[in-house]
């Protein structure tokens, strides 16, 4: 398609939703919204769910391309677009709709920001237990849509097993609902667990409804420093298998503990948590599990670890992700440090989640592609799988950065084509190029 | 039938009418006769079948044990059942990872069972336990009493192999949830037998807590027992486990069990905490005292495994054990905000009692996920109708309050009429489109969780759907 | 008009089912084959059928599945309903018994029963032909020619597990004296022939707990079999002549070693409900039945000596099922110095014999047998113990079958072994 040709249907779809209440249109300041180094033609910003719904309608209409815009905190993840034309900003989407406490259910839509929600949420108590490193500013809608994800996975899994509602726009404009706002509820397909993760390849999410926890009464940080990834490994196995009072349990690498705990050698990253007794019980515990281990047990701040790790291990120049078997964990990350230490690599796992995240520093988009086959043949031979998280757009043209297609990518390519035909949403992001 | 007994052999197929008749229903009051019935022993016999039904356009129906509560395994437009109780080995249980692999008809408890000697266990817990299948679990999206803290079959189920309709083998998920592309697992996990059959599941095993605590707190106001529920919840605990009965239930089940039920309360709850023994002692304290400040006459603390196994034998069986008040149940699965319990819950008694029918209350309390159960004998004449009319209204009472038509026992043939009270046509639409991503065709389990039109021959089908339009104009929430 | 009053009974004994299918993982032929036709709501709703018209009640299919039917009553202890699926058991095969379309080999089944139960000494006829048949040169030449390969197939079942009778058959020993208080004793069909040890062990068991016992000379079979049969006829006729043998004297109890006699015996109530001359009588006699480890355990044992063995208990389906005695056996066993229980992983599981079940069924029977040796295996134990001569026979053949190193007894003997071990005669 021509420039010019685009251009026009562009300018087009912008007097279409020009209308009195309507989204608010930009043609500057589009730096903000680019996508591995793609800017879009227009910006548009919406407040309410029917400018979504015009915004989709008229774009689909012309043949035009969308990419919805949270906080774009995680907008690193994906493929590089095959088209982009309209950035859609849904931070004008703030409202939070409802929060009965006693319900322990919250409503709200897709541009509250995360930290936003939490300080609600704290008030009364509770949270909602996601807390992806570099999250600051995402929204809720982002973190959904890219399926982000911190630390409290060890105890609290993903977003998929917190969301019990949801509102999306398809890609021509309708408005569709599943789930509902109460915690237990098997009322139609479930379909809130096709959009986590999405990269809103299948609607634009507008609304959600989370079930939250009770913050915990006491918290506290432990860094043990180990010999090997192999003992903090054993350790973190041990005090999982314990049953112990924990949040997070991370493994990482001598550079990632050098920059959370100023510590460089391999370590055990716990937050324990919970009720006093709990948790006094927890740390008496652990203390004895690192003696057994020879290792070197700290009691550490627990917010200021928690923002050490959140720093380190944002979205970076190059982040990859690596999913193995828990078992696979201490021998994958040995692996990795060994072909990722030269580009001074931070490591964490996710241990029971067996998950590897690193941030990786590379010189050279060509040194970052070597890096990434390197990873890859690791996890592959660990019968694990490696999706890049962020790089630089030369990087990812030369892969697949979700890793090769999958047996069930049929389905997959059925359901794009079924809920997004004209493939308005978000073109060749997501995996398999969807 | 002929090509299903050349496909499978002819020990794996039931097809004379006489015989069916162990096939027409589940444990719901639904009906409907299949043409056959097989019993593949494999995946490839699964598809086999499956393809023999698709060739001749007959209607596939996907059976576990068929203890489920919407009518789910009801060949509701005739057809082949597909039972898959003969696949039921436990394929794998890998200690370190904590994941089972196992063949749909694994029974629920055998599972926890297998993983028991590891300090392992699975999670999902309905009181069918001893009888459901893990298939069938993961078909309706199963909960039970543990859900509270545990979460549903959605939360436990990492990876599947499908026989679609068309009788392609296909696996999805995995080992871990971290696999790129589309949930297409999470989207499975609930559709209610009509995207494709399950032939192996991989689940996640949980740790077997180190300590537990039970409590029965026996109460002589209903209201009160709702209100300490209110109150637990709101004091920021998750139990493992928050449970009412009422006192028809306390009197069907009591009798038999004797778990301790007084036979004088209004109502119990059953509550349990997990987890490290510091936390379960001061957890426990905590709900004793927040019971007895809400009017709780009693709160008494099983002591011994077997106190803590019998309070649950009650509980598990009491929806099971009406057949002592009545001969027919018709169970209700509806959900509200758990804020709005006490009063949903005066005004189910209050329409049963309006159309002059006995119910039973026993519900997951903590999840505000109630289980009202209408008693009758359908041998009565005109009764059936009445209890229809009676469920619907009080459907509709759960989703005026916010809440849903079912929360675990899935739509099924029952309450697909009610869909259009929480759900627009385009939201409907959009669910249908997930049926073309997995090629189900309308003769994949046809006449379940969706509202369909003609074809469903069913007599409480009419009824209800008539019911339906007459308490409300659809409603989107 | 019993009929009519039967017809009722099971109208609302089925109605009693919700069929919620708790039962399903109780039954021994549902976990075998997997099939609802072979379960217990299965078999209501097949019962239910045939009851209303809606299936012919000949019907071959049909008559099949109510014959895998072990009549173990598992499903009864699993469902919360309290279905009592015995009952309507008993009464579908005899109303089809009753009917015009009862199968030939029922009949058959049910007529030859009629001429052996009632006479005691046909039995012990039969009795004395089998015992010089297994101790003569001809069984050997039999098998070796084959020729037993040519039998019927129940026949051959029979000759393959039947054990190798002792010389002699049961004969009331003389009773110590001063013995103050009494109870009967059911002597039964076959155990006098096949186990007279365990009744020795029996009597010495009682009089070594004070009780002189008695046996009723006009006792007859209890009139099990020919319930499960169908032939409900011939099961009144049995428990009205031993309601007049045993309540003739004066008795505390009667005690019964075998699981399936006792489990009847406590049920004459009901069957003769509507007979009116023998109501009351029929529940007194009911109400008076027990199991003798349900007997034994509420005495006060004397010391008991040292029985040093691993044992195993299967419950016996009428005593865990019928009769809800589950703890007794345990309780005695573990009250004995040396022995160590190891539980089979179903103990509550029917081992196949179910009366009759193994000749007529003994593909199935086969089946069940051989997943309980794997579970006996499984133990490690070197004695199994049970509560009725039925499954005692059938657990015989199945560890003679696998070459399994262990003994079958009777939970009764070990007890009478540790008294004996203890040293000292009866008061």
């Amino acid at each position: 398609m021509s420039e010019a040709v685009t251009a026009h249907r562009v300018d087009e779809f912008v007097a279409a939703i020009s209308q009195p209440d309507a989204p608010a249109v930009f043609r500057d300041g589009l730096a903000a919204y680019a996508v591995d180094g793609l800017l879009p033609e227009v910006a548009v910003t919406v407040t309410h769910t029917d400018h979504v719904r015009l915004n989709l309608s008229e774009a689909q209409k012309h043949g035009l391309a969308v990419i919805p815009f949270g906080g774009g905190t995680h907008s690193g993840l994906g493929n590089v677009p095959t088209a982009y034309d309209i950035a859609l900003s849904t931070v004008g989407l703030d409202r939070i709709i409802a929060h009965e406490p006693a319900d322990m259910t919250v409503t709200v839509e897709a541009g509250v920001p995360l930290a936003t929600l939490q300080a609600v949420l704290a008030h009364h108590g509770q949270f909602l237990p996601l807390d992806p490193p570099g999250g600051g500013g995402a929204t809720v809608g982002g973190v959904l849509a890219a399926n982000a994800q911190g630390a409290l996975r060890h105890a609290f899994g993903t977003a998929r097993d917190w969301l019990i509602g949801v509102k999306v726009v398809q890609a021509d404009g309708t408005l569709v609902k599943s789930g509902g706002r109460v915690v237990k509820n098997v009322a139609g397909y479930d379909m809130g667990k096709l959009y986590v993760g999405s990269l809103g390849s299948l609607g634009v999410i507008v609304e959600a409804t989370f079930k939250l926890a009770p913050l915990p009464a006491a918290v506290a940080a432990i860094g043990v420093t180990c010999p090997s990834p192999h003992a903090a490994a054993m350790l973190l196995f041990a005090a999982h298998d314990a049953g112990l009072a924990l949040h997070a349990a991370e493994l990482l690498s001598p550079a990632a503990g050098r920059a959370v705990l100023g510590d460089a050698r391999w370590s055990a990253l716990v937050r324990v948590a919970g009720r006093a007794r709990a948790v006094e019980r927890t740390l008496r515990e652990l203390r004895e599990i690192a003696g057994g281990l020879r290792a070197t047990y700290d009691l550490r701040d627990p917010a200021q670890t928690a923002r050490a790790w959140d720093d380190a291990f944002a979205p970076g120049a190059l982040s990859l992700r690596v999913s193995v078997l828990p078992r696979s964990v201490a021998g994958a990350i040995e692996e990795m440090e060994a072909a990722l230490g030269g580009a001074a690599a931070l490591l964490s796992s996710t241990l029971g989640a067996g998950l590897i995240r690193a941030r990786v520093r590379p010189e050279s988009d060509a040194e970052a592609g070597m890096l990434v086959g390197a990873v890859r043949d690791i996890a592959q031979r660990h019968d694990g799988a490696l999706v890049v998280e962020a790089a630089a757009p030369a990087v990812k043209r030369a892969i697949d950065v979700f890793g090769p297609a999958r047996p069930d990518f049929a389905i997959m390519r059925r359901l794009k084509q079924a809920l997004d035909p004209s493939r308005t949403l978000a073109p060749g992001r997501f995996a398999g190029g969807l | 039938m002929q090509s299903l007994e050349r496909a499978l052999g002819r020990e794996r197929v039931i097809s004379t009418p006489d015989e069916l008749i162990a096939y027409e229903f589940d444990a719901t009051i639904e009906r409907g006769m299949p043409q056959a019935v097989v019993f593949p022993e494999s995946t490839e016999q699964v598809a086999a079948a499956v393809r023999v039904a698709h060739r001749a356009g007959v209607p596939v129906i996907p059976r576990g044990a068929g203890t489920g509560l919407s009518g789910g395994a009801v060949a509701a437009a005739g057809g082949v059942v597909v039972a898959l109780t003969r696949m039921k080995r436990v394929l794998k249980i890998d200690v370190v990872d904590r994941v089972a692999v196992v063949e749909p008809g694994v029974v629920n408890i055998d599972l926890s069972r297998a993983a028991a000697p590891y300090g392992l266990y699975y999670a999902p817990d309905p009181s069918s336990q001893r009888a459901c299948t893990i298939g069938g679990n993961v078909a309706e999206n199963a909960g039970g009493p543990h859900c509270l803290a545990m979460g549903t079959t959605t939360n436990h189920v990492l990876g599947l192999e499908l026989v679609l309709a068309d009788g392609e083998v296909i696996e999805v998920g995995g080992h871990s949830r971290d696999v790129a592309g589309y949930d297409l697992t999470g989207a499975f996990v609930g559709s209610e037998g009509t995207l494709a059959i399950a032939t192996k599941i991989i689940v996640r095993l949980s740790r077997i807590p180190e300590a537990t605590r039970t409590l029965l707190a026996i109460f002589d106001q209903i209201d009160d027992a709702s209100g300490a529920v209110s109150a637990i919840i709101a004091a920021g605990m998750v139990p493992s486990a928050l449970e009412m009965m009422d006192r028809n239930i306390i009197r069907a089940v009591e009798p038999v069990l004797r778990c301790g039920y007084p036979l004088d309360a209004e109502a119990v709850l059953l509550i349990e905490v997990d987890g490290l023994e510091e936390d379960t002692v001061e957890q426990a304290e905590a709900i004793d005292a927040i019971c007895r400040r809400h009017g709780a006459r009693e709160v008494r603390l099983a002591r011994e495994a077997a106190d803590r196994e019998l309070l649950w034998a009650g509980r598990k069986s009491s929806i099971s054990a009406l057949g002592r008040l009545y001969p027919n149940y018709y169970v209700l699965d509806g959900v509200v905000p758990r804020t709005r319990l006490p009063d949903v819950l005066r005004q189910v008694y209050a329409v049963a009692g309006r159309y002059g029918l006995a119910v039973a209350n026993v519900f997951h309390a903590g999840d505000g996920n109630l289980h009202p159960n209408l008693l009758f004998d359908e041998r009565e004449p005109g009764v059936t109708a009445k209890v229809l009319d009676a469920g619907a209204e009080i459907m509709r009472l759960c989703v005026d309050a916010g809440g849903s038509i079912t929360g675990e026992h899935g739509v099924g043939v029952e309450k697909r009429d009610f869909m259009a009270w929480l759900f627009s046509g385009d939201d409907l639409y959009a669910m249908s489109r997930l049926k073309t991503a997995f090629k189900a065709g309308e003769d994949f389990n046809p006449c379940k969780a969706f509202p369909t039109h003609a074809g469903c021959g069913e007599v409480t089908q009419a009824q209800v759907r008539r019911t339906a339009a007459a308490i409300g104009p659809d409603l989107y929430v | 008009m019993p009929q009519t009053a039967d017809a009722h009974g099971l109208r609302e004994d089925i109605a009693r089912c919700v069929h919620c299918g708790f039962c399903l993982q109780a039954c021994p032929t549902y976990l075998q084959l997997g099939k609802e036709t072979d379960s217990p709501r299965g078999r209501i709703a097949l019962i239910e059928a045939m009851s209303s018209g809606r299936a012919a009640p000949g019907a071959p299919p049909l008559l099949g599945h109510l014959d895998l039917c072990l009549q173990c009553r598992a499903c009864e202890t699993a469902c919360p309903s309290g279905v009592p699926f015995g009952r309507i058991m008993e009464t579908a095969r005899g109303n089809v018994m009753e009917g015009a379309a009862a199968p030939l080999a029922w009949r058959l089944r049910a007529a030859a029963l009629r001429q052996v139960l009632p006479h005691r000494r046909r039995i012990a006829a039969a009795m004395a032909l089998l015992r010089g048949y297994q101790r003569s040169p001809l069984r050997r030449v039999l098998r070796r020619t084959g020729v037993l390969g040519r039998l019927p197939r129940p026949l051959r079942a029979a000759e393959a597990s039947l054990p190798v009778l002792p010389r002699e058959p049961f004969a009331a020993p003389p009773q110590p004296p001063g013995l103050t208080r009494t109870v009967a004793m059911l002597r039964g069909c076959v155990m006098p022939h096949l186990y007279p040890r365990t009744h020795d062990a029996t009597v010495r068991v009682l009089n070594r707990l004070g009780y002189r016992v008695v046996f009723p000379e006009q006792e007859v079979c209890c009139g099990a079999l020919s319930l499960h049969a169908g032939d409900r006829q011939q099961a009144r006729a049995l428990a009205r002549r031993n309601i007049d043998a045993f309540l003739e004297a004066e008795i505390e109890a009667i005690v019964v070693n075998s699981a399936g006699c006792g489990s009847t015996m406590k049920e004459y109530g009901a069957l003769l409900h509507d007979d009116p001359a023998y109501r009351e009588r029929a529940a007194r006699f009911a109400a008076m039945t027990r199991d003798v480890l349900e007997f034994v355990v509420a005495e006060t044992l004397p010391a008991l000596g040292e029985v040093p063995v691993a044992v195993t208990y299967q419950d016996s389906c009428h005593l865990v099922h019928a009769q809800k005695v589950t703890q007794a056996p345990r309780a005695l066993l573990r009250a004995i110095p040396g022995i160590e229980l190891r539980e089979l992983a179903a103990p509550d599981r029917c081992c196949g014999s179910a009366g009759l079940y193994s000749l007529v069924q003994p593909a199935m029977s086969a089946r069940l047998l051989a997943d309980k040796m794997d579970d006996v295996r499984a133990t490690g134990a070197n004695v199994v113990a049970t509560a009725n001569p039925g499954c005692m026979m059938q657990l015989e053949a199945g560890l003679r079958q696998r070459g399994i190193e262990a003994r079958v007894v009777h939970v009764i003997e070990l007890l009478d072994e540790a008294m004996q071990a203890a040293g000292g005669a009866a008061p």
